[in-house]
C-alpha cells in the first residue's frame, strides 16, 4: 500500500450513522435531569437560608433596619428622592406607550 | 441557526436548542466513538449518550474557544479513556453491525481499514480519525486529545506505518 492510497482511505469520511431514536433517548435523559437539578437548587437554597438564620445576627440587623426606616420616614430628602423616582418612572412609561 | 447560537440558547436552559445540537452532531460523535471502541456500536452509543449529557451539564463552561464539535469530541475522548481503563482495555472483537460505505469507496478496502484500525493504540486511532476522516486540524486534534502537537504527530506517524504494513499484507 502506498502513501497516496492510504491517505485516500484515511480521508474517507466515516459512514453516516442514522439517528434511529438516539437523539430522542438523549433528550429523555436530559429532561429527567432537569427536575433533579431544580430540586438540588431548592435544597441548596433552603440549607443556605437555614444556615444564614442560624449564624447571622438577625436581632441586631432588625434593630438597625428599624432605626434606618424611622430616620428615612422623617427625612425630607428621602421623600423628595422617592417622589423623583415615581415621577421618572411615570414619565418613562408614558413616553414608551406614546 | 448555527452552533454558536444554539449553544448560547442551550446554555440558558433551552432544551430544544440542545436537541438540535444533538441531532446535528450525533453521527460524527458516534462515528468517532465507534472507531475508538473498535466497532462496538453498543459501547460507542452508551459513551456518546454520556458525552452529550456531560456536555449539557457543562455547557456553561464552554467558552466558545474553538468549535463546539471539538469540545464535544474532547468530552467523548475522556469518557472513552475512562471506560477503557475501567475495562482494562479489553479487546473488543467483531463489529456489531455492518456499515454502509460512503459512495465511491471500495467496501472491502473500508472493512480492511476498520479491521486494521483495531490493531492500533487508542491514541493512534483517535489521531488518525480526527485529522483525516473528520477534518480537524492538528492543533484542534491535539487540543481534543489533550496531548502536545509533537505527541500527536508521533501517534499519527506510528499509526500510518502500522496501517501500511497491515493493509499492505491484505492487498
Amino acid at each position: 500500500m502506498n502513501d497516496e492510497r492510504l491517505d485516500d482511505l484515511l480521508r474517507t469520511p466515516l459512514a453516516p450513522i442514522e439517528d434511529a431514536g438516539f437523539s430522542a433517548a438523549v433528550m429523555t435523559r436530559v429532561e429527567r435531569m432537569r427536575p433533579s437539578l431544580a430540586w438540588l437548587e431548592i435544597a441548596v437554597l433552603a440549607v443556605s437560608a437555614l444556615l444564614a438564620l442560624f449564624f447571622l445576627p438577625v436581632r441586631a440587623m432588625t434593630d438597625v433596619a428599624l432605626q434606618l426606616s424611622a430616620e428615612l420616614a422623617n427625612s425630607t430628602a428621602a421623600a423628595m428622592a422617592c417622589l423623583a423616582i415615581v415621577v421618572s418612572v411615570y414619565l418613562l412609561r408614558k413616553f414608551e406607550t406614546d | 441557526m448555527n452552533d454558536e447560537g444554539l449553544v448560547r440558547r442551550a446554555a440558558q436552559g433551552d432544551a430544544a436548542a440542545f436537541a438540535q445540537l444533538v441531532r446535528q452532531h450525533q453521527s460524527r460523535l458516534r462515528g468517532f466513538l465507534r472507531r475508538l471502541a473498535k466497532g462496538d456500536a453498543s459501547l460507542a452509543d452508551d459513551l456518546a449518550q454520556e458525552s452529550f449529557l456531560e456536555a449539557w451539564r457543562k455547557l456553561g463552561q464552554f467558552r466558545g474557544e474553538g468549535a463546539f464539535a471539538g469540545w464535544l469530541m474532547r468530552i467523548a475522548w475522556t469518557r472513552y479513556l475512562m471506560e477503557a481503563r475501567r475495562r482494562k482495555l479489553e479487546p473488543l472483537e467483531e463489529m456489531d453491525e455492518p456499515r454502509d460505505a460512503p459512495e465511491g469507496l471500495n467496501v472491502e478496502a473500508r472493512l480492511d481499514l476498520e479491521s486494521a484500525m483495531r490493531k492500533l493504540s487508542p491514541g493512534e486511532r483517535a489521531g488518525l480519525t480526527l485529522c483525516y476522516a473528520q477534518g480537524f486540524s492538528n492543533e484542534e486534534a491535539s487540543s481534543i486529545l489533550d496531548m502536545p502537537p509533537g505527541t500527536l504527530k508521533s501517534h499519527i506517524a506510528r499509526g500510518r506505518a502500522k496501517l501500511k504494513a497491515l493493509l499492505g499484507d491484505a492487498q
